[in-house]
């Protein structure tokens, strides 16, 4: 090879800055639009906003707004309480759920492709304002009377049964009630948990189809059971990839508008005004972002112990 | 004689392996019925309300009072979808044509493009700062949308960048009810999940070999040039996931429509006051409800059974696994 072409190879790497401008949209629209948004937002939780022709003006209250939404306000706390109760129950479920749906969708099962279309259906079409009509249309179902309640809701009220069956056959194991709540109200959540794995079904999906099946058949030659294989080859490879759906997860909760703890919010503004509605939603904020720092320290503590052992 | 003694121990050797076999088919395909049926009853689980809402937006209102009837109308009508059509000149026809559909084609063609963009920035270039930016793009993420949804109103009500409104005009503009907060929110990757489209992009481009680029280069492209006519035209199936997700989700939006976009009939708005003026008491807002919801999806449905193979390939070749 010689030189000029050496030399030249070498210059190939774009001026590294390139990467800038290539950011610009979102650093302008972070800069400008998102981060003034977030300082009003939390400017308007020490202040009371009164709104005039002129636009609005800000009447300083100091920590007011946060003692009503933490004091005063009894509904706040025990909603934020279930929501993020809620948040950290179903998390680990759903991700858990798109991984045993991979595993299964992964096998030469008939009509798996249908399957794996029907599954992402809700991806498309259950977000906005169609899980707001769902929501309301279990709410009229529960209602109204017997006679109107046909199943227009996504709750199905014939659940019960079982749900009760089991419930009965865990208390008479001797189950503490908080396991018995938790698995009876995730087996009545189950068309929830369904509706909300779709992305994560697909990207574990992909995670299975990446491993390379002379991994399989070497495991096979030694011996290995089904149970050793999941656990000492699927398992340890899909894991980075279920760090990326409980990501997922936790967003595609966070901005869902249809959850309890959102409304509220909403509610509380439209009757009390933005600072009180803005200091509900930075005590919602603080608590999430600390619920997600808890989590990566968790994480990055169990991938450390893993390395040293 | 020898022959005959020797004769049957290879015989019986092949039909206990064939018995393993067999049994090995048998308990496969036992597994696999078990967990087909299981499937099928997800997947039942994923269509019922479709059937439910379907069904019961075809019943005649006797049939609602009626406790003989179950999911299927005894007196079928398309009344309801005759009555939310009209409504009002046609205004679900209108708003569809006149809001909707336009603003989740701007929505979702700017969206495509800017977090392709800031994508690609943040995975070939190593510039300093990126750290920041990528955790800014985490950050959209993070904070619920609920909690920006007052400011976000008041920031278009009263949209001003560094003053320079109010130095013009003496105040600052309300653009709201217009199509332009959309257009900056999602030409600035800050419209709906918008973090997660860049960081789509973000892996797929750092799964592209860096090989390419050089070779671009030495051939004399510069980094746009590269960008525009090679990058872009290679992350097609990635682009036609973000393009269909974002149309989707703006489409059936109610956070941004319902803050920035209050009184426009736009398909969300329509379904929403259906929903909140069944709170009067009046009954057929329900169904009326059902079936501007459907009829609005029709679109949509198009759309997924045209793309839905790649979407799914495009997701599942993402680089989100990379």
């Amino acid at each position: 090879m010689n030189k000029k072409l050496k030399n030249k190879l070498y210059n190939a790497r774009d001026n590294q800055w390139v990467g800038v401008i290539f950011s610009v949209p979102f650093i302008i629209g972070f800069l400008v639009i998102f981060l003034p948004m977030l300082i009003n937002s939390l400017s308007f939780s020490f202040n009371e906003i009164v709104i005039n022709e002129s636009g609005y003006e800000k009447v300083p209250v100091k920590w007011e707004n946060y003692y009503y939404a933490l004091r005063v306000d009894s509904g706040f706390v025990r909603s934020l309480w279930s929501e993020l109760s809620s948040m950290v129950a179903s998390t680990p479920v759903i991700t858990l759920f798109s991984l045993f749906i991979a595993v299964i969708l992964n096998r030469k099962l008939p009509g798996r492709n249908a399957f794996r279309a029907i599954f992402f259906i809700p991806v498309i079409l259950g977000v906005g304002v169609l899980s707001k009509l769902d929501s309301n249309n279990s709410l009229m179902a529960g209602l109204s009377s017997a006679a109107i309640d046909t199943g227009l809701g996504s709750d199905s009220s014939s659940d019960g049964n079982i749900v009760g069956n089991i419930t009965a056959f865990l208390q008479s194991m001797n189950f503490s009630t908080e396991i018995i709540d938790f698995v009876s109200s995730m087996a009545n959540s189950i068309t929830n948990i369904v509706n909300q794995s779709g992305v994560q079904i697909l990207i574990s999906l992909a995670a299975l189809q990446s491993i390379s099946p002379s991994v399989y058949e070497a495991a096979q030659v030694e011996g290995a059971t089904a149970w050793e294989v999941f656990w000492k080859i699927t398992f340890p490879m899909v894991l980075p990839v279920m760090a990326i759906n409980v990501f997922y997860t936790v967003i595609a909760q966070l901005s869902d508008s249809t959850r309890w703890l959102p409304k509220y919010i909403q509610q509380v503004t439209d009757v009390r005004g933005f600072g009180v509605g803005a200091a509900l939603s930075w005590i919602y904020i603080a608590c999430v972002l600390v619920m997600i720092g808890i989590a990566v320290l968790l994480g990055y503590f169990v991938v450390k112990l893993k390395n040293r052992a | 004689m020898k022959k005959e003694k020797m004769m049957p121990l290879p015989a019986k050797k092949l039909t206990e392996r064939q018995k393993a076999l067999y049994s090995k088919r048998l308990r496969v395909g036992l597994i696999n019925t078990v967990l087909f049926i299981l499937l099928l009853g997800l997947a039942f689980v994923v269509l019922h309300p479709f059937v439910y809402k379907i069904l019961g937006t075809f019943m005649a209102l006797e049939d609602w009072t009626d406790p003989t009837v179950g999911i299927i109308p005894k007196n079928w009508t398309l009344d309801h979808y005759i009555a939310t059509l009209t409504k009002d000149d046609f205004i679900f026809i209108r708003g569809i044509f006149t809001y909707t559909l336009p603003f989740a084609v701007v929505v979702a063609v700017l969206s495509t493009f800017s977090c392709t963009f800031v994508g690609y920035g943040i995975a070939r270039y190593n510039f300093p700062g990126k750290f920041l930016v990528m955790a800014a793009v985490v950050a959209t993420l993070l904070i619920p949308s609920a909690s920006i949804s007052s400011s976000l109103y008041s920031e278009f009500r009263y949209f001003d960048v560094l003053g320079i409104f109010k130095a013009i005009t003496g105040s600052p503009v309300q653009i709201n009810n217009t199509i332009w907060p959309m257009v900056i929110l999602s030409a600035t990757c800050l419209s709906f999940r918008a973090g997660v489209f860049v960081f789509i992009m973000f892996q797929y481009f750092k799964s592209v070999p860096e090989e390419l680029s050089q070779a671009a280069k030495v051939d004399g492209a510069g980094p746009f040039a590269t960008f525009f006519r090679i990058m872009l035209p290679m992350s097609r199936s990635r682009l036609i996931v973000i393009f269909s997700l974002s149309f989707a989700w703006q489409w059936t939006d109610t956070f941004y429509t319902e803050s920035l976009l209050g009184s426009a009939p736009t398909y969300s708005n329509i379904v929403s006051s259906f929903i909140e003026s069944t709170a009067n008491g009046k009954f057929e807002n329900v169904i009326y409800a059902n079936a501007a919801a459907l009829m609005g999806l029709i679109p949509l449905i198009v759309l997924y059974l045209f793309l839905q193979k790649r979407i799914i390939s495009g997701i599942e070749a993402s680089g989100i696994v990379g």
